[in-house]
């Protein structure tokens, strides 16, 4: 295998954080004597990721994904535990480490707000040492791959959320970074553009080969962008593999569906019927019963259609954050 | 097998002139944003000169009431020095601390941190651009306060270069103190306290309310 260009290894940080009940009285309290909590946001986190991979980064809120981006970016040190990133330790901050990455958080501006983006992207060229003929093409092709030759004539207060997203995305990616952390590029965004960003960060992984780790919340971001998910939780690894593994593992059910050819007949008995709509029926079934009861439906049944679908990843993420709830 | 595409290249010029293309094109770039606000601008300006302007009014009643000068000061001598200290004090306008509790609660320094240039520098070439907007849009307000006033200066050629070059020193010593007195909103939400005590003995002692040579006596 080649040379992880991400490599964690027990990464861990834990947060001081103090805390107190509500109230005057507990106010009072805690001016004189504070409680502290530790927090321990990322616990002994272990990965690589080799070139040119796309991983998704999975977790509820909380679970310490942005922790662990900002440590891989650094942006923080962390308690204990080492990662190397193209080679660099990130928190060391150097500077030939900074040029080759990026960070980009959804609904954060980094553009100056009261001028056309062209403006920000020029000061980027300064801040990351483009040469300018580098500059001008980078930045003709990311304004053509996001199709925002208007947009960035525009002073950025005056684009909406989305289009201000995909300028900004352009900003970030000036500097042609060789690892991306995405942390939720497309949260807030409607359906159209998370696709338009979606599309965009797969042609910008085919064309310049970079590496990207990716959060986000929306399922079709990472069905559509990474084959392979890590899936954290009160900051520990559930999960590191395949897409297509995670319903394997964690998901004891398969969905069938089934367009019958006579009409309304009870289906009931082959397992829970999840819906029905006319002649067709949704039965959930036990995953290692699922050839045999179809195998059954098909030649008991007048069917016109069967389809067997691995429950939705939303549900197999659910699971999985499911069997890790403290007890 | 995938392969680690290759670094971008760095250009052929030096870091020092690496950096001052950034200062150059930051100073430019805050011209463009204080030149959308013209009128905004303006407006702070001239709130800018209704300090010192009743500070030499009142010096130079008092003066008058004193047989002319008071503490060897004439009228004149009063309107010279609070035309110039106004000039001062807009120099010495940096980034504070209340803005850094803003960027670092809003989670806006992080976009800083993550670039390969330490963040003072956009900070000092910002605020730099915008100096030359306000130094601009102060001559005329100066002209103004001169007719009205009539100061009287004696300076030489040397003296008003050494001073512009101090003017300058001032404006970078004071960025870096308010840096330090910022950068404490990393560890607590409410650094601002600290440069409220600062901004006190600022008015008590840097020559804002009252003259510096009359401090001394």
């Amino acid at each position: 295998m080649a040379e992880p260009v991400v490599h964690v290894s027990d990464l861990t940080r834990v947060f001081k954080v103090p805390e107190r009940e509500g109230g005057l009285a507990a106010a009072l309290r805690s001016v004189v004597r504070r409680r502290w909590r530790e927090v321990r946001a990322v616990d002994s986190i272990s990965f690589d990721i080799g070139p040119g991979e796309v991983v998704g980064f999975l977790g509820p809120n909380g679970a310490g994904k942005t922790t662990s981006l900002k440590m891989l970016s650094g942006l923080l040190h962390p308690t204990s535990g080492e990662a190397h990133v193209l080679g660099y330790v990130p928190w060391r901050r150097e500077r030939d480490y900074l040029r080759q990455m990026t960070l980009v958080m959804g609904n954060r501006n980094q553009l100056q707000w009261d001028l056309p983006a062209l403006d920000s992207f020029e000061l980027n060229r300064a801040i990351y040492r483009l040469r300018r003929e580098d500059f001008l093409a980078m930045r003709n092709e990311l304004i053509a791959l996001l199709d925002v030759e208007d947009l960035v004539r525009k002073p950025v207060r005056n684009l909406s959320l989305g289009e201000r997203m995909k300028v900004e995305v352009v900003g970030s990616l000036l500097h042609r970074p060789r690892v991306l952390f995405l942390d939720e590029p497309t949260i807030g965004l409607d359906v159209t553009m998370q696709k338009r960003i979606r599309s965009f960060v797969a042609e910008y992984n085919r064309r310049h080969g970079a590496t990207v780790l990716l959060t986000s919340h929306y399922m079709a971001d990472v069905v559509a962008l990474c084959k392979r998910v890590v899936v954290i939780h009160h900051g520990r690894i559930l999960f590191d593999g395949d897409l297509s593994a995670l319903a394997d593992r964690f998901a004891a059910y398969k969905t069938i569906e089934v367009a019958l050819a006579d009409g309304f007949v009870s289906l009931d008995h082959y397992g829970e019927v999840l819906e029905r709509d006319g002649d067709r029926v949704k039965l959930r079934v036990p995953k290692a019963e699922t050839p045999r009861i179809a195998a059954r439906v098909l030649s008991e049944q007048q069917v016109a259609d069967l389809t067997i679908e691995d429950p939705p990843i939303e549900d197999v993420i659910e699971l999985v954050f499911a069997q890790d709830k403290p007890s | 097998m995938s392969t680690v595409p290759a670094q971008p290249q760095l250009p052929k010029e030096s870091l020092a002139r690496s950096l001052a293309d950034f200062y150059l094109t930051m100073m430019r770039t805050q011209i463009q944003s204080e030149f959308q606000y013209r009128a905004a601008t303006y407006m702070y300006l001239i709130g800018m000169v209704a300090e010192p302007v009743i500070y030499l009014v009142v010096w130079s009643t008092i003066a008058r009431s004193h047989g002319g000068q008071i503490g060897g000061i004439t009228p004149g001598g009063f309107a010279a020095y609070y035309i110039v200290w106004t000039l001062v004090r807009n120099m010495n306008i940096v980034f504070t601390p209340y803005g850094w509790e803003h960027r670092i609660r809003e989670g806006e320094f992080s976009s800083s941190l993550i670039r390969p240039l330490h963040p003072v520098h956009s900070d000092i070439a910002q605020f730099a651009g915008g100096k030359l907007i306000w130094v601009t849009l102060y001559l005329p307000i100066a002209a103004g306060l001169t007719l009205i006033f009539k100061p009287t200066f004696s300076v030489s050629g040397l003296e008003i270069v050494v001073f512009l070059l101090a003017i300058w020193g001032a404006y970078l010593i004071r960025t870096m103190l308010l840096w330090l007195l910022g950068m404490i909103s990393i560890w607590t939400t409410r650094a601002s306290a600290a440069v409220e005590t600062l901004v006190l003995t600022e008015m008590l002692r840097s020559g804002r309310l009252v003259p510096l040579t009359m401090m001394t006596r």
